[in-house]
Order: C-alpha cells, then structure tokens, then sequence
C-alpha cells in the first residue's frame, strides 16, 4: 500500500461522509476537479462537471434527507481506489420529479474513482442497483424473473 | 510472494476466469478457479454459498444470450482483493428466466469485486446495469428522468466558438492563449486530419501557436456558417493570412493565403470545450504554399 493509495482512500471516506452524507458540497471543490466526468449506466449515463454532482448532491439530500452511504470495502491500487457501497434512504421530499412516498429504499453499488495528480477525483464509472428504488417509486414496473446470479 | 506479484496473479486468476470459464462456458476452468465454498453476495446483500447457483447462471445466460461476451475494460488490485470494471454485451436468442426469447441486444457496464486466496475465486460481490438490461430487452419502457445535468446552453457554446475564433484573429499574443485557458478543458482533444492528426491537451495546443503566428502573422478566421445541436457546436471558417515565415517547410513567400476548415467542437455541461474534430484545406495551403502543383482539371 503506497502514501497515494493510502491518501485516496481517505479521500473516498471523506466524499461519501462530508459530501453525499453530510452534503457539504463546498468539499466538493477539494476533492474533485471541476472537469470531473461520471460514467454511469442507463440511469445516468453521463454527468461532466463538479457542478452538476453539487447539484445532483443537494437534490439527493433534499429527496432522501436521512439517505447515507457507507463504504462497505475498497480496492486501490495506483491512482484508482474502486469501492463497494450500500446506501439506506427514505423519500420524504420530491424526487425526480416523483412527490414523497415515505418509503425506505436501499441499494448497493460499485464504483471506481480515478484521482488526478493534485490528487482530486476526476473520473468515476459507477453501477448502481437502483432497480428497487425506482419500482419503490413507481417509475419502474415490478417485474419478477427467475431466480439466478453472476458470480 | 511479493505484494505487487500477488495482485497481479490474483488479477490473472480472475481474468481467465471471465474470458476462459464465463465466456466460452466451460465449467472446468470454474471448478479450477474457485473454491468449493465460494461465497457470492448478490446485489441485495443475500449471499449464497457454493457453486452450483453460478454454474447454474452461466447456463441461463448463454441458454439466453449464446453470443454473451464480457470484455474486461480494467482492473485493481489490492491485498487479496481485485476490482473488475466490465462491459457486457449480447443477444436474446433463448429463454431468459421466463422471459422467451426478443432477438434484441444488449451492451451494459458491471463491476465485480472477488476475494482470491492461495489461487482460488472464495467470495465474490456483483453490481451490473440490471436496469439497462431490462430496458433494452424491451422488458420495461425507457426511463425517462430528470436529470442532474442541466440541458445544454447552445447560444452560451456558440458565443464561446465566436471567442475563440475572434481570439485566433487578435495581432495581442496573449489573447489566444488566455482564450483557450479560459475556454476548454485542460484534456481538450483535437482530432485532425492527415497533417496534424492528435493534439492532446490545452497545453499542446496552446503550445503550437507561436509557430502558426509567426508564419502569419496577419492571420484571421472569419466564421462563414455556425450552428449548434445537443452539445455540440459545428464551424466553418475562412482563414486568410500573408505568408511571412517558414510554414511545412516552404520559407516565407509574402503570398496572400485563404483556406478553409470545418470543426465540431463538443462542450461539455459545464459550458467548456472539451473535444475538436477538424478539417482544414491541407492541399489548398500546400498549392498555395508551392509545395505540391495543381491538379489538371482541378477547380476554383
């Protein structure tokens, strides 16, 4: 474990607990470049910018105002720390467009961070298992397939 | 065993077993590759212990998919753990866990995390885009949400174009230069064509316009066409300029130069430039430089 894989790790905690659980997004300016892009999956697909994650931050937090992350377990090696996440909210303000429901949704995700050589975060790719959320939602039918799982 | 020779054999332990054991499904190379009592814990957070559901699940999913690939695209390693981001792609030819058989294909992004000890696969952790596969299935509909980044501002990206154009234009040599630092990314790419192929970086960029500036020194680009669409800014300019310094290796001639070129400039949400495609009239400005003759026939 080298200093730099050791610092970007710290960095990590410090995102997910001062920025997206605490939603202090002046942190946001230490931590990530302001041309951070995120790579994502159907959901979002693509956000660029440290900006639009500020803004993303706020809705999040707005939406779900006791919803908190908990880094699980990371991976680093070199400038990339990857990192295994769950998260726990309940929907008491509206969300995408969607009023309260008050209903609890979890999931979990894995995503790799990349710092640059300030040692900010200047990308991310991140997959999500939002499907419960959004069918807690109701923005995604309820579908049932059988059972079965990658290894 | 070396720290750095244990991440990479436990990276190469999980990368024959995506490309040898998932991909062609050969249930051999699983029964090497992981223990007996591997645990996976699935995307709830429910773990199941042994083989059989995995073996199982390479059945369903080239029952499903017989084309199914899974295209490592990176990973890292550290301790006895290794990190695998994945792209995955395929087409629905067989029954998917009920759901009979659409011809549709699908291409989505995953990620894996295994704990490998002493050569072996013992615990895995699994999130892919299970959403994306849903929707191109044609399972559920596409999902169509507000999202966290704002639409594009085409007036604010073309405004920047005519900047930076303006900028090119400017006899000031600092204009130029405070204009790109001002206006693109630092990762700016620019895609050229045969004679300048790949600039990467501001820096590069920044970096090349002295020489340009001293072989004309009068130069100044005139936008002739400008529109916008999505995130993207297309322009076509008409460069002039009095040859007056070495430029591709002719000395300066003094001859009045005009030339054309044609850019898609992609922004990014942040309103800066982050990517160039370019052509630019090559073989107009070697004729006009005296490099290479005319053509017969050749018009204008």
């Amino acid at each position: 474990m080298t200093s730099v894989e050791e610092r970007n790790k710290a960095r990590i905690v410090r995102f997910y607990d001062e920025i997206i659980n605490q939603g202090n997004v002046a942190a946001v300016d230490e931590l990530m470049a302001p041309d951070f892009v995120h790579y994502g999956e159907t959901l979002f697909p693509r956000i660029e910018g440290s900006a639009a994650i500020k803004a993303g931050v706020l809705g999040v937090i707005n939406a779900y105002p006791d919803g908190r992350t908990v880094v699980e377990d990371m991976v680093a090696e070199g400038d990339t720390v990857v990192c295994l996440l769950s998260w726990r909210g309940t929907h008491q303000g509206p969300f995408m467009g969607i009023p309260p429901t008050g209903k609890v949704s979890a999931w979990r995700g894995i995503s790799t961070y990349r710092f640059n050589a300030e040692g900010k975060i200047i990308e991310r790719w991140a997959n999500m298992d939002v499907m419960g959320q959004l069918q807690d939602l109701g923005v995604v039918p309820v579908i049932q397939l059988g059972g079965g799982q990658e290894g | 065993m070396n720290p750095m020779n244990v991440r990479e054999q436990n990276k190469a332990i999980v990368r024959r077993a995506i490309e040898a054991g998932w991909n062609p499904a050969n249930l051999a190379v699983i029964d090497e590759l992981y223990a007996a009592g591997f645990i996976f814990h699935q995307e709830s957070g429910e773990a199941v212990r042994g083989l059989d559901f995995f073996k199982t699940w390479i059945a369903t999913i080239h029952g499903a998919f017989p084309d199914i690939r899974y295209q490592i695209e990176a990973m890292y390693a550290e301790g006895d753990k290794v990190a695998t981001r994945y792209t995955v792609r395929g087409t629905h030819q067989g029954d998917f866990r009920g759901l009979p058989a659409t011809g549709r294909s699908f291409d989505l992004s995953g990620h894996l995390i295994h704990r490998v000890v002493d050569g072996k696969k013992t615990e895995g952790w699994g999130i892919w885009d299970t959403l994306g596969l849903m929707i191109q299935l044609g399972v559920i509909p596409p999902v169509r949400l507000g999202s966290g980044a704002p639409p594009p501002d085409t007036a604010a990206n073309i405004a920047a174009t005519r900047r930076l154009f303006e900028a090119l234009s400017s006899r000031d040599p600092e204009v130029l230069p405070t204009a790109i630092d001002e206006l693109m990314i630092p990762e700016f790419v620019t895609h050229g064509d045969a004679l300048f192929p790949l600039v990467y970086g501001r820096d590069a960029l920044r970096q090349a316009i002295p020489r340009f500036k001293a072989a004309f020194p009068d130069a100044t680009a005139t936008i002739q066409r400008i529109f916008a669409e999505g995130h993207k800014v297309m322009v076509h300019v008409q460069v002039s300029g009095t040859h007056d310094g070495e430029w591709m290796g002719v000395p300066t001639t003094g001859r009045r130069m005009n030339w054309t070129a044609s850019s898609i400039i992609r922004f990014n949400s942040a309103g800066k430039m982050a990517e160039r495609w370019v052509i630019e009239d090559e073989i107009g400005v070697l004729q006009q430089l005296g490099r290479i003759p005319r053509f017969q026939g050749q018009g204008g």
